[in-house]
């Protein structure tokens, strides 16, 4: 409720001396508030409820009153209408009132003899406090309606994208800075675009809103990406311009990409986003390149897409930063999270960190008519320095701990068998195909295909391979304790084991026990 | 150099004593056995059995049922000890509970050289 400031405040004063009663209604009334008075729990409950609690500004009531205490009713009180304030009147050096008065969260106490000074003071404050109280939970309503408003709208997937796309979105307040749209130009054409204004605040959450606004009612007006995307530039370099030299200026970090349902390619904008994951349709982790600078930092941009093959790929995964901080903040891979987070309805619950920043990503099913269950999947993509080899204990508690978070307990025993195998190829990795060294990287992918029940790794590695046929040595290792030993026990522990590449590729499967 | 039957030796990845009664040397393994723990391992082991001496044991069982994985280079190590035991007349009797590490076992033959009893046992770690 709003309160007219021009109305006198109401006071509520509960009391069943008849002196004591007058006394304060005069008090009161001197000091410019509308006073109603009870003289018991009974009464005044059903006066509140004639009046309506909302209408009240403060309560003042004794501590003893006939059957039921004064601390009792301000209890039934901030039960009905916990932002309003009430003070209780004790007698001297009652200690244990005090105590319980506070407990019950009386906003003050007065000891008797109380004074018309004393009074009119802490009523003043009182109703000050309910006031504010009342607008703070008014402005909570809002920024939580605005909430639903904003966590409805970015998850709004049009019905023929539904099979293809799925968003994770959660805003690090009521109102987020990322924002995601989509819009369907018709013949199965669509656009759709992820946006990260620079910044945390409600500030940020109002330009969002603002350029989610410039960008649906551009395309609705037909105007093409690379216009639109123009404006926002100038707009934000405008508003730099605008700016004082203490405020910090809006910049706007966006993906987008435009495609058909025949389309070899997809065309993809990529200003200050993180870059795009491209998945196989083997399961292969392939990083699509870095993208421009954020909108709003240069004065000329250039619009142009990048082509992004549709060829041979299944998966498109999109995110912001926050994704990444979350996954760190959580010590996984951020494919672990988004394998987990893309699967649960509610994969907040029960997480001992909170993210410290928006997070939204999206993932999109590249091949219409393919069920997702049909295409592998990541849990992890990492590359490693050669170095790395001299830290393998910290990095198979990493690779252990992604597993864990992104499959539960969904290999049973055979995580160990799964453990070793990593690291048994990423040794042979980082020692001969990286040689050790700070300069070159190997890089560990896992993903996991749902219909086929299995786990596929991928340990790549820059170095030369070997002219001989790894196979055939394998497949005759009678000295066990020879040179493969280690890619002969991948080959022995997984269900399937091939060497790529002259041997700079090993990949290998493991069977998982199906969901549910 | 026993203390509470205890052989006393550097490192803590492993520790044994000498069950002169049934003529065993007892090694406990306390984590994996992996590329990162083998020279600690192979170096405790070393000393374990130098402490001991050859003359009051015949078998030396290697308890590694606290470990999870083992990896190549730890078959390699427990190849170089069966082989250094063979050569003292000694006998190593392999106990392990973890499924994987029975795998890598039997698949490296490395049970063709030692005495393996194998209770499996839920991971737990």
């Amino acid at each position: 409720m709003v309160e007219s400031p021009n109305r006198e405040p109401v006071i509520l004063v509960v009391e069943d001396d008849p002196h004591s009663r007058n006394f304060m209604e005069s008090s009161l009334e001197l000091s410019g508030f509308k006073v109603l008075c009870a003289d018991s729990v009974e009464s005044a409950r059903e006066l509140s409820g004639n009046v309506g609690l909302a209408t009240i500004s403060a309560v003042v009531s004794d501590y003893r009153l006939p059957r039921d205490s004064g601390t009792a009713f301000v209890r039934w009180v901030r039960e009905q209408d916990g932002a309003l304030a009430s003070i209780i009147i004790t007698g001297q050096g009652e200690k244990s009132i005090v105590e319980e008065s506070i407990a019950a969260g009386v906003f003050h106490y007065l000891e008797k003899p109380v004074t018309h000074q004393q009074l009119r003071e802490v009523v003043w404050s009182a109703v000050e406090n309910t006031r504010l109280q009342r607008k703070y939970v008014a402005d909570r309503k809002g920024l939580q309606a605005l909430e639903h408003l904003g966590q409805s709208m970015n998850v709004v997937v049009p019905e023929l994208l539904k099979d293809r796309l799925s968003v994770l979105y959660r805003p690090l307040h009521e109102v987020g800075g990322d924002f995601f749209i989509t819009h369907e130009f018709g013949k199965g054409r669509f656009v759709v675009l992820m946006g990260d204004i620079s910044g945390h605040d409600i500030r940020s959450g109002y330009v969002s809103t603002y350029f989610q606004g410039m960008f649906r009612g551009s395309l609705e007006g037909s105007a093409r990406i690379a216009n639109a995307l123009d404006l926002f530039n100038r707009s934000l370099r405008q508003q730099a311009l605008q700016e004082s030299d203490h405020a910090e200026s809006v910049s706007l970090s966006l993906s987008a990409i435009d495609f058909g349902p025949q389309d070899d390619y997809i065309q993809h904008w990529n200003f200050g986003f993180t870059p795009c994951q491209l998945v196989s349709r083997e399961g292969r982790i392939r990083e699509c390149p870095f993208g421009r600078f954020p909108l709003g930092w240069m004065e000329e941009i250039s619009t142009m897409p990048v082509p992004i093959r549709v060829k041979g790929n299944n998966l498109l995964y999109i995110f912001t930063d926050g994704l990444l901080e979350f996954a760190n903040t959580l010590n996984i891979n951020y494919f672990s999270l988004l394998y987990r987070f893309l699967r649960s309805h509610n994969p907040w619950e029960g997480l001992q960190q909170a993210p410290t920043d928006d997070i939204l990503a999206i993932r999109l099913n590249l091949i219409p008519d393919l069920p997702l269950t049909q295409s592998f999947e990541p849990i992890l993509s990492e590359h490693y320095a050669g170095t790395e080899v001299d830290h393998v204990d910290q990095l198979q508690a990493n690779w252990r701990r992604c597993i864990t978070f992104a499959l539960d307990d969904r290999l049973g025993d055979r995580l160990y068998d799964l453990l070793i195998c990593i690291r048994e190829g990423m040794l042979n990795a980082l020692t001969h195909g990286c040689e050790g060294s700070s300069e070159k990287f190997a890089h560990l992918q896992i993903c996991v295909n749902e219909d086929k029940d299995v786990l596929r790794i991928y340990i790549d590695d820059p170095g030369r391979g070997h002219a001989f046929n790894l196979e055939e040595r394998l497949a005759k290792l009678s000295e066990q304790t020879g040179k493969h030993l280690g890619l002969g026990i991948i080959q022995h522990l997984s269900d399937e084991f091939r060497v790529e590449n002259k041997g700079t590729s090993l990949v290998f499967d493991f069977e998982v026990n199906p969901v549910g | 150099m026993e203390q509470n039957g205890l052989i006393q030796h550097s490192g803590h990845l492993i520790e044994g004593h000498v069950d002169e009664r049934k003529g065993r040397l007892l090694v406990e393994v306390k984590d994996d056995v992996t590329s990162s723990q083998v020279p600690e391992l192979r170096r405790g082991l070393m000393q374990i059995t130098q402490a001991a001496g050859f003359d009051t044991w015949k078998d030396l069982y290697l308890d590694m049922r606290n470990s999870r994985m083992i990896d190549s280079m730890g078959i390699n190590w427990l190849f170089a000890e069966t082989v250094r035991l063979k050569e003292n007349k000694k006998r190593m009797v392999l106990r392990i509970s973890s499924p994987a590490i029975y795998r890598v076992v039997q698949f490296a033959g490395l049970d063709k050289l030692v005495i393996l009893k194998f209770r499996r046992r839920k991971q737990t770690r």
